[in-house]
């Protein structure tokens, strides 16, 4: 069986070294080539041709998502794994976007790291179990007001203070706009809401954009 | 009149003055109207004593009034004067006196007159005259610019300090054609906010940018208020030296928070490139280990240990770091810091507290915007949400940042139970206070406006002006 050709693309030489020894003692896997910056990974990948190439996404020169994407352009046949110290949900958009298959923790097990070789090489997508929790665990990046087709019609006063509330016054502004009373201001708010089933201010400005008041 | 005593007494007892009549040598009442009594106090029979008037005439007064009064007489000239008497309770009563000379058919001479008291008078005038004096001598000597304008505009007086600051005389600021106004504001947009701010007359201190007749530009404030009848009164002064340290504090500070900021990145960076690398490596280095053939159970126990701990470590390290300073803030820019905050800080208060996050405009505008603006804007949403979850007891809290051509807008806003912002920002709780404080600050050094609201829940607005480049202006 012809094993996994991969590239190791990680500046800190110590780490790489260290994943070198691991994923050379796997059976169906060799490192071919060794890159420590962003410019030299997309260059030694196109000379090199590799199946994988291991990602760093913080790396000198030119970082993980860019030599990422420049790879994806140069060399559509290589498939990318993100390697990666960030535990944050925007570093993992970013790499998707960028092209990776496959986004992976420093921290997590080896074997995942393994796993992910092995399901991205076979054209599969991977993410580690730690930054699926971080996905799940958290609301979507930008919430959406859904509609309500049994929503109550607001008054026109409602709408006013809505599209207003919308556009980023406070309760006060709104009421010296209006000429009512601060109180007015927040009743009409929680009617308003109440009528169109929207639970918080980020929805508001959702709903308002849908309607087209912003 | 002599001959009708009945209308004579009505006539003059309903004068509110004396009548009197006197003789011509010696000055000695013959007569005096009932008044007399009423307005300085003495019985008439007093009155009718020698030297009674000399006597009780204010001793400034005496001479000169005496002398007046013989001299007229002698030439038989009808005149009237004003003078003080004193009253019999001591106080002075202004008198105006008429007095008429007539030659008795037998040569001597009859003097009769009417004394009015014009005490009032005299006093109403000396407090206006005292009033006078102070406003004149507030207008040319306070060093604040003071211009008066009628009720169409005209420019009808400046004082002193106006003319000093400005270098432009009464005269010639009135000779202006039309109006001096665009001499001082050559720029428009300033001139229609001076015309706005007069036509405003609020009594509030609003900065312009004025322009003196050599041609320096200088930093000036102006309060305006209007009089009943259309007059507006522009109370101005030269800030540019107070602006500038203004300025230079500023500058000052933002350098500090800048080398802060600078310090907390290198810190967060160090240990999240560094340490937290050498920590991976550790990590794949006791994963090697563990694979070695033939390791006793002892062995593989205490390295699964090892390893747990290391990855524990790690955590923390990347735990400081993210609090020191974001590594997302630098590569991935604002949107997605906050993006990457909103969803942390839910994850920690799931239980708790529920986040949302909406942002808008952020694809649509490929720069990025400076790293300033970005990092007071985190500083303040970091500490909002922190002031959430330990004051607010809220349910939902929604972090909704909005970015255009020439703002950029974020608002915090939760459903708790609020609080009383005025007073929280002049007393109450300090170390809250300060809190909010600090990101009043922050905004305004990069030329932001920071306000807060608090009544069902609180709302903090942020909005930040962004000059052409994308940077805060």
């Amino acid at each position: 069986m012809e094993k996994l050709k991969i590239l190791l693309a990680e500046d800190h030489r110590i780490l790489r070294e260290g994943l070198k020894r691991l994923i050379d003692e796997q059976p169906n896997m060799e490192v071919v080539g060794e890159a420590d910056d962003g410019i030299d990974a997309w260059q030694k990948t196109s000379e090199l041709q590799p199946d994988i190439v291991l990602m760093d996404v913080s790396m000198p020169q030119m970082n993980g998502a860019d030599a990422t994407a420049k790879i994806r352009e140069l060399c559509p046949q290589v498939k990318v794994v993100a390697l990666t110290a960030h535990r944050a949900s925007a570093y993992l958009s970013q790499m998707l976007k960028a092209g990776a298959s496959g986004y992976v923790l420093k921290q997590a097990a080896f074997d995942e790291l393994v796993d992910a070789i092995v399901t991205v090489s076979r054209g599969g997508r991977y993410i580690d179990r730690a930054s699926q929790e971080l996905m799940l665990n958290t609301p979507p990046e930008n919430v959406t007001w859904k509609g309500d087709p049994h929503g109550k019609p607001l008054s026109e006063r409602e709408v006013q203070v809505i599209s207003l509330v919308a556009n980023g016054y406070t309760n006060k502004e709104i009421a010296n706009k209006l000429a009512i009373s601060v109180k007015t201001v927040e009743s009409h708010k929680a009617n308003s809401m109440q009528k169109l089933d929207l639970k918080n201010r980020a929805e508001i400005v959702d709903y308002a954009r849908f309607r087209g008041w912003i | 009149m002599r001959d009708n005593p009945s209308l004579y007494s009505k006539l003059i007892n309903s004068l509110d003055g004396i009548v009197w009549e006197a003789d011509a040598e010696t000055f000695q009442f013959t007569f005096v109207s009932p008044q007399a009594e009423r307005i300085l106090g003495y019985p008439i029979q007093r009155w009718l004593e020698p030297n009674f008037w000399r006597d009780h005439t204010h001793p400034d007064d005496k001479d000169w009034c005496s002398a007046f009064c013989l001299d007229s007489t002698r030439r038989g000239q009808d005149h009237e004067f004003e003078y003080r008497m004193i009253a019999a309770d001591g106080s002075v009563v202004w008198l105006h006196d008429i007095v008429s000379v007539k030659a008795e058919p037998r040569g001597s001479m009859h003097l009769s007159g009417i004394m009015l008291d014009i005490t009032k008078r005299k006093q109403a005038q000396d407090e206006l005259r005292k009033q006078t004096e102070i406003l004149q001598k507030i207008v040319d000597h306070i060093p604040l610019m003071i211009s008066f304008r009628d009720a169409t505009g005209r420019l009808k007086l400046v004082n002193h300090e106006w003319e000093r600051t400005f270098g432009w005389s009464l005269a010639e600021a009135r000779n202006r054609k039309g109006d001096i106004l665009p001499e001082v504001y050559p720029d428009e947009n300033h001139l229609r906010r001076a015309r706005d701010w007069i036509a405003k007359a609020n009594g509030e201190w609003l900065d312009f940018k004025s322009k003196t007749r050599d041609g320096r530009l200088i930093d000036t404030t102006w309060a305006i208020v209007r009089l009943s009848d259309g007059t507006s009164v522009c109370i101005g002064q030269d800030i540019t030296d107070r602006k500038h340290a203004e300025d230079e504090r500023k500058r000052l500070l933002q350098r500090l928070i800048t080398a802060h900021e600078d310090e907390r990145r290198h810190l967060s960076r160090e240990l999240h490139d560094n340490i937290g690398q050498y920590l991976s490596a550790l990590l794949i280095g006791l994963e090697s280990c563990a694979r070695l053939p033939e390791l006793p159970a002892i062995a593989l126990d205490k390295l699964s240990y090892l390893k747990e701990t290391t990855r524990q470590l790690e955590l923390d390290v990347h735990g400081v770091a993210l609090e020191l300073r974001p590594t997302t803030l630098d590569d991935l820019g604002l949107e997605a810091a906050l993006s990457s905050l909103t969803r942390e800080w839910a994850r920690r208060h799931q239980q708790r507290i529920k986040a949302v996050f909406n942002s808008a405009g952020f694809n649509n505008h490929a720069e990025r915007l400076s790293s300033d603006v970005e990092v007071a804007i985190y500083r303040v949403v970091q500490e909002a949400l922190t002031n959430v979850s330990r004051h607010s007891q809220a349910d939902i809290v929604s972090v909704i940042l909005a970015r255009d051509d020439h703002h950029v807008q974020v608002i915090i806003e939760d459903d708790g139970v609020g609080f009383d912002a005025e007073n929280l920002m002049s007393d109450a709780v300090e170390n809250r206070r300060l809190g909010l404080m600090g990101m009043q600050e922050r905004v305004q050094l990069v030329g932001g406006e920071f306000k807060i609201e608090s009544g069902a829940g609180t709302t903090i607005v942020v909005s930040i002006p962004l000059s052409q480049n994308g940077s805060a202006g």
